[in-house]
């Protein structure tokens, strides 16, 4: 199992999810993906944009400097 | 086959769905449609073709007729204009207004099949209800729908669709 991390801090919807989607992709089942982004808007549709699509929410977290740590656990095969 | 910057912007809103993806736009981007004939359904199939990436050879009753007389594919997508050396994936065309011919053909690798027996004013095939498309509408929109269906890999039997006055149905 591998970790991959993405910054969408500078995207807008909907390329937040277009971004983590497309690095999605590139993972292996089991492997897990952090993103990073900030704004309420991804922080509301990421989450269910990737349960949608059957992938795990392992975790969200708010960080200090205002943006917030999503971790994706990549659907199994 | 990596997606380019360009692309990722261009075709963002085909990768947001769930049936489509980096991957799957790939796939529409590598799947070369040949389109011979001339009608409003094929202009319809052919813009929303090009404008989705898929690589179009069109005979040349196409280009000097229709739409395609008043742009070019280029301005459809950088994409549609297909290289003349790619592998042909698919065929699109001989559309006909008769009752019983069928509105739209279309051949992808080994699959192929047809659209017949739509009448003047339908529903449209994903249930959209406020949608009333005239039939060459329809018709042009549901030939592209299935040729991407084909190239997305979603669906690689023959297959027919016949509207028979309540809904789509699949012979």
């Amino acid at each position: 199992m591998s970790h991959a991390s993405i910054d969408i801090t500078r995207e807008v919807c909907p390329m937040t999810w277009v971004r983590v989607k497309l690095r999605l992709e590139t993972l292996e089942p089991g492997d897990t993906l952090e993103v990073l982004l900030k704004g309420d808007e991804p922080l509301r549709n990421l989450p269910r944009n990737a349960r949608d699509e059957g992938h795990h929410v392992r975790s969200l977290d708010r960080l200090d400097d205002g943006t917030t740590r999503l971790v994706i656990e990549l659907r199994s095969a | 086959m990596a997606l380019r910057e360009d692309q990722i912007q261009r075709y963002s809103r085909q990768i947001l769905l769930k049936e489509v993806g980096g991957r799957g736009q790939t796939r529409l981007l590598d799947a070369v449609v040949t389109v011979e004939g001339q009608s409003q359904a094929l202009d319809v199939a052919v813009a929303e073709l090009g404008a989705s990436g898929t690589p179009l050879i069109v005979s040349a009753a196409v280009e000097r007729t229709g739409f395609l007389a008043g742009t070019t594919l280029e301005a459809l997508s950088p994409d549609a204009v297909a290289a003349p050396t790619r592998a042909v994936a698919g065929w699109l065309g001989s559309f006909s207004r008769g009752a019983a011919a069928p509105v739209a053909c279309f051949r992808v690798g080994v699959s192929a099949g047809a659209i017949v027996g739509v009448p003047a004013h339908v529903p449209w095939p994903e249930h959209e209800p406020s949608a009333q498309p005239a039939e060459p509408v329809t018709a042009g929109s549901l030939a592209a729908l299935i040729v991407q269906r084909f190239a997305l890999g979603l669906d690689a039997s023959p297959v027919t669709v016949r509207w028979d006055g309540h809904r789509w149905q699949r012979d």
